[in-house]
């Protein structure tokens, strides 16, 4: 087993080298200084903000200076666009709202779409099956902004100024205060979670409803009945236990995308998360803050990667020989 | 003894009764005709797969006679204004603040050539689409503006009655102690005065189609179409920007769907092909391009890009000003699920028996790549081409929306971003619009992805 885990350690190193490479070269391909000061700086000013900035050392040291920063978590380098914090304080900060929009709606959108998955999957080919797909596929390709800016106005401005409920907020985020916490939570977060989850809702329903189909093709489900099972029990003890798997698969595969959030809803509806900010420091030319988030989000993905084969590993043997 | 397969090449659904197994195979039996094939029959017979790539075919057959010269709309046309801005479209009655400025609108313009320096010249070129300025002398334009004009002093007393009768039912509404009848007579007094201004802004826009009259025809159907979506908050045909942004996304689509197939298609099937270090390369490549979420492949990549000043070769454009950053982060992102595809039903195909059939009776890598691997991976070629073009016109219209995609031409994004604000206005044919065509084409795609893989995937459940 542990020599399994080390395998995948050592085989995903060399892959996260080459990712921060990469996204440093990316990043480099402008001149990072020549973008953020104004076109009529001197070279003076050219070779001294560069030297503060580090940016004179050779392409190495900076390389190691960044895989440093992300291995022992500190992160000291200067923000570009706040220039009084560090890259540290400007990301520690957002991943909790992140979070609080993404946990929710990750939770609630697995549950909602394998209970309509299971339904449509038990019901195949039927009229239920069939407009619960529709439904599905329409969804699928009605673009995310339209979602996001329908959500909002029926929401957020449609309630409050037509019928004077004051459910949600139009925009923003506030700190967290433990005691008001659950109804600020309410009054920001709720709106966005709920489209995040309709979005995701098509996308999931589909697939989880792939998989119960695929199960119940399985033998098992045959003798199951055979041996006298109502079709519940069929459903919920044999297919749903076996569709297990893929279910956690898809789950496990979307965590690491849960850190950096939905970017498009953080940018719409002005909520300080990782998204947002990768957003708002890329585009005023904050170069630290984007080198930074990237890598560290390379860093999640890879780690949860390899939390994901050693689960497998754990629970399949057969897996541990291949 | 004829050689069946030599007849029954072209023509489709030809009899094909080789009565001889030898002398077909004598004859080069070719493979039965395209639509011969079990999964072609089954993909014809499933009616809303051949609905949606007809409905396909016309969205692609639009795009290029947008797109090719004589251009049906050119991209002029599509940043002219064309009256007012924010007018709704034709299937919605105007309210009255919309026909006050459109009425304005016209009149103004108007009015100013006729204070310009050279009245005539600038009268000769008032020209909002199709509809132009009635041929009449630059004294008998001036008489009716005057009459339009003292039209519209009218009006503005209607509109003071108006504005008088809102505030009163405000008033009501503030009043904690208003009785039902009294907020009842003052709504009913603003309905009132509202009718009364409609009533009195007629003889105004009597006058400016007098003025300018709506064209009839040829030129009144494309005027028309013109304004059937109405107009942005800058004057602009929303219906003609909509159709354009078709080639916009189509092009997008074509280009990145092309580059991700061609792409995975070559690495996946070299992978699954040949396997040992090949493969090692291929599956590390991919996994190290599918470490970093998509959205932020495509934020950062798009805006590396645009902020760049490299020239693109062949256009000699700088790049920010092209879709080359919107296709670089499509390229980077979208060959991966091919390539993961294609690798492992080559890893499947190349253990099967007809491979090692073709192995031992001497064909070369190339030859069984080309005739015996190739085929039996095609269909997946026509699906993920499918998903990667819906994934490409997906993605632009965010990127277009957070201001990293499409520049100097209409697009689906551009037009949601542009409406962002308005729809709180309660105006929003501009998202509607967009939204619909969108949708439509996107549908029509996710359905024909859904036929394809029902109709040569065997795995596939449907």
């Amino acid at each position: 087993m542990w020599t399994y885990v080390l395998r995948r350690v050592l085989y995903n190193i060399p892959i996260y080298l080459v990712i921060v490479l990469l996204v440093m070269a990316l990043l480099r391909v402008n001149d990072p200084v020549t973008a953020f000061l104004s076109k009529n700086a001197t070279p003076e000013e050219y070779a001294l903000r560069k030297h503060e900035l580090g940016l004179d050392r050779p392409f190495l040291v900076q390389y190691f200076d960044l895989l440093g920063d992300v291995v022992t978590c500190r992160f000291h380098a200067k923000s570009w666009y706040r220039e009084t914090s560090t890259v540290g304080q400007v990301i520690g900060p957002a991943i909790v709202p992140s979070l609080s929009i993404t946990l929710p709606a990750l939770v609630v959108s697995t549950l909602l779409s394998v209970v309509i998955g299971l339904v449509a999957g038990s019901r195949r080919g039927r009229r239920t099956d069939r407009s619960l797909m529709f439904l599905a596929v329409v969804g699928m390709s009605i673009s995310y902004l339209v979602f996001i800016l329908l959500g909002q106005y029926f929401g957020a401005y449609w309630l409050n100024e037509k019928l004077g409920v004051k459910l949600f907020a139009v925009s923003g985020y506030e700190g967290v205060g433990v005691a008001r916490w659950p109804t600020r939570w309410l009054y920001y977060c709720l709106l966005p979670v709920a489209i995040s989850v309709v979005v995701s809702l098509g996308y999931d329903t589909r697939f989880y409803r792939t998989v119960i189909v695929e199960q119940m093709n399985a033998d098992y489900v045959r003798t199951a009945r055979a041996k006298g099972c109502t079709e519940r029990r069929v459903m919920l003890r044999h297919v749903l236990r076996n569709a297990m798997i893929p279910i956690i698969t898809r789950v496990m595969i979307t965590l690491p995308f849960l850190i950096v959030g939905s970017l498009l809803l953080e940018y719409y509806f002005t909520i300080p998360g990782l998204g947002w900010t990768l957003y708002t420091h890329m585009t005023n030319k904050d170069f630290p803050v984007t080198q930074t988030i990237v890598a560290l989000l390379a860093a999640i993905f890879i780690l949860s990667n390899i939390l994901t084969d050693v689960l497998y590993a754990l629970v399949d043997p057969r897996v541990r020989l291949s | 003894m004829r050689a069946a397969g030599s007849e029954s090449g072209g023509g489709a659904g030809a009899p094909e009764q080789p009565t001889d197994l030898l002398a077909a195979r004598a004859g080069g039996a070719r493979p039965a005709g395209l639509l011969d094939r079990p999964g072609v029959r089954k993909f014809l017979r499933n009616r809303s797969g051949v609905a949606a790539l007809v409905l396909i075919t016309l969205f692609l057959t639009l795009a290029a006679a947008i797109a090719l010269p004589p251009h049906l709309i050119s991209l002029d046309e599509t940043q002219e204004r064309i009256g007012p801005r924010g007018l709704p479209g034709l299937w919605l009655s105007p309210k009255l603040e919309a026909r006050v400025e459109e009425a304005e609108f016209y009149l103004d313009d108007i009015d100013k050539a006729l204070r310009s320096s050279d009245p005539a010249a600038s009268l000769a070129a008032l020209r909002y689409a199709e509809r132009r300025l009635a041929p009449r002398s630059a004294e008998e334009i001036a008489a009716i503006l005057d009459r339009a004009n003292e039209a519209f002093d009218a009006f503005d007393g209607a509109l003071g009655g108006l504005e008088d009768a809102q505030i009163a039912m405000e008033q009501v509404h503030a009043a904690g102690d208003s009785t039902a009848a009294q907020v009842h007579d003052a709504g009913r007094a603003v309905a009132e005065a509202e009718a009364e201004a409609g009533r009195a802004l007629e003889p105004v826009e009597a006058a400016v189609r007098e003025l300018l009259p709506e064209p009839t025809g040829w030129a009144g159907v494309r005027y028309g179409l013109r304004m059937l979506g109405g107009t942005d908050r800058q004057g602009r045909s929303i219906s003609l920007r909509a159709i354009y942004s078709i080639k916009t996304a189509v092009q997008i689509g074509m280009v990145t769907a092309l580059i991700a197939v061609i792409v995975g298609s070559l690495l996946g099937g070299a992978a699954g092909f040949f396997g040992g270090f090949v493969d090692h390369a291929v599956v590390w490549l991919y996994s190290t391009l599918s470490s970093i979420p998509y959205i932020i492949w495509l934020v950062v990549i798009a805006f590396v890009f645009r902020q760049s000043n490299w020239t693109v070769p062949l256009l000699g454009k700088p790049i920010a000003q092209t879709l080359a950053p919107v296709y670089l982060a499509f390229a980077v992102t979208l060959w991966v699920g091919t390539c993961r595809v294609i690798r492992g039903e080559a890893m499947k195909i190349k253990g099967l028996d007809y491979i090692q059939s073709a192995v031992a009776i001497g064909c070369g890598p190339a030859r069984i790549l080309t005739r015996h691997v190739l085929p039996n991976v095609l269909y997946l070629m026509f699906i993920n081409f499918s998903l990667a073009f819906v994934a490409a016109i997906k993605g632009e219209v965010i990127l277009s929306y957070l201001g990293l995609g499409v520049q100097g031409q209409p697009s689906w994004g551009i037009l949601i971003r542009d409406s962002k604000d308005d729809v709180v206005l309660g105006v929003f044919w501009e998202l509607g619009a967009a939204t619909l065509l969108m949708f439509v084409l996107v549908y029509a795609f996710n359905i024909l992805s859904d036929a394809l893989q029902d109709a040569f995937d065997p795995k596939h459940v449907g």
